[in-house]
């Protein structure tokens, strides 16, 4: 093993994520753009996202992130970090006006949408790190491990054969002698 | 024309045209290639566009001789209808130009990033850890055009219409490539690399991946016939030795 093989998570600051719990203010921006193109359907449309935002929660942790929202019908989303199979970072024309952005995350389960979203957040590029320098085969290939291990493994092949070759002419010499 | 259209809607459209940073953990001597979509790839999307304006400029037509017939009255309906079918064109025309400059497919040691979409800009990015299958796409057009797509999947699926190849959760997509093989031997390259099923195992630090060249087996093979004949030179020598 060369140096520390968590050196990679290094490159991300844990930190200000863990601080991360609640999305930006402007989130609530967005769901007012979003409620207006719905025209006659405002609020119907405002109200469940006004109450989304208000509750939206999230917690990162050591080994996973939840998300949690709901007044009436409450839901709360957990999962590890080595369970994730993808991550998509999306940001349609109105959040860039913002400066927001979505990250979604996708585990191995069946559904089409994302098992878990993280919405109207300004660190999306920071987030997506983080979680990247968390996910399975991240590590595995990290640092100088793989390119090392190759050379090594022909080195030690041809160590052996040059040693045996010395011994056989070193006892072909004893023989002849 | 189209870069004056460009330079007027970046600063609306908020994209960056640049290709994305690699991710955390890369290293500078690292492998990395940035994939780029071939231009048979915006032939083909120009293609349908103008598929599409043949068929508008055929219906748009034939509604304004028709609204003529009626009253004279209507021309001015009728240029209305032809501004909006213009403009129209002229953005759909914009857009593809854009989507296709505006795709990059970054392949590194460890995982694929992808970047695409003008609408909504998308970041796929997944490890070859986790991806499940390579698939290599062409339909009868694309083949005349002279291009694939190349499709990773990670597990995991969801409801999705069948032939889609749009990406999506546990499915990206690389379209446009003029050189799919290489691509999908260079993934599955990759992909060989882990022996491990990608279903979220935690990972296993002591099993990295045993791959033996062809020189590595000419090297033992080497190694097993000097041992044969280490092994036969002792036998003759062992004889001697009692005389001693």
């Amino acid at each position: 093993m060369h140096g520390d093989p968590d050196a990679h998570l290094a490159d991300v600051d844990a930190k200000r994520i863990f601080a991360l719990t609640r999305p930006d203010d402007s989130l609530l921006t967005l769901y007012v753009i979003y409620s207006l193109l719905a025209n006659a359907a405002f609020l119907f449309v405002f109200i469940p996202l006004y109450f989304r935002f208000k509750t939206l929660r999230y917690r990162f942790d050591e080994e996973g992130v939840s998300v949690s929202y709901g007044i009436l019908w409450r839901k709360e989303t957990y999962l590890t970090y080595a369970r994730i199979q993808d991550i998509h970072v999306s940001r349609n024309i109105f959040e860039r006006w913002l400066g927001l952005g979505s990250v979604e995350i996708q585990t191995a389960s069946g559904s089409a949408s994302a098992e878990e979203a993280i919405v109207g957040i300004r660190e999306y590029n920071e987030v997506r790190n983080f979680l990247y320098a968390r996910m399975r085969g991240h590590r595995l290939t990290t640092g100088h491990q793989e390119p090392a291990k190759i050379p090594s493994a022909q080195q030690a092949l041809t160590g052996i054969r040059d040693e045996l070759r010395a011994i056989r002419q070193i006892m072909e010499g004893q023989h002849h002698v | 024309m189209y870069e004056l259209v460009k330079r007027l809607t970046f600063p609306i459209l908020k994209v960056e045209q640049k290709e994305p940073t690699p991710l955390p953990g890369h290293s500078q001597e690292g492998f990395m290639q940035v994939i780029r979509p071939a231009p048979a790839y915006l032939q083909y999307r120009l293609f349908y566009w103008k598929m599409g304006v043949a068929a508008g400029v055929l219906v748009v037509l034939t509604l304004c001789i028709a609204l003529l017939t009626i009253s004279w009255w209507f021309i001015i309906l009728d240029i209305a209808i032809i501004l909006f079918a213009a403009f129209k064109a002229a953005l759909f025309y914009v857009a593809i130009r854009l989507d296709y400059e505006m795709r990059w497919y970054v392949i590194t040691d460890r995982s694929l990033l992808i970047r695409q979409g003008v609408w909504v800009v998308r970041e796929i990015c997944l490890t070859f850890a986790n991806a499940q299958n390579v698939r290599v796409k062409q339909g009868p057009l694309q083949r005349i055009f002279g291009f694939s797509s190349v499709e990773v999947d990670t597990a995991g699926g969801g409801r999705r219409k069948e032939g889609e190849s749009q990406t999506h959760a546990h499915h990206a997509v690389l379209q446009g490539l003029d050189d799919p093989g290489r691509v999908r031997d260079l993934i599955l390259d990759l992909l060989r690399r882990h022996r491990t099923a990608g279903l979220g195992d935690p990972d296993d630090r002591a099993d990295t991946p045993i791959t033996h060249t062809s020189h590595d087996l000419a090297l033992m093979n080497e190694i097993w016939a000097e041992a044969k004949r280490l092994r036969s030179v002792l036998e003759l020598s062992v004889p001697q030795d009692n005389h001693y």
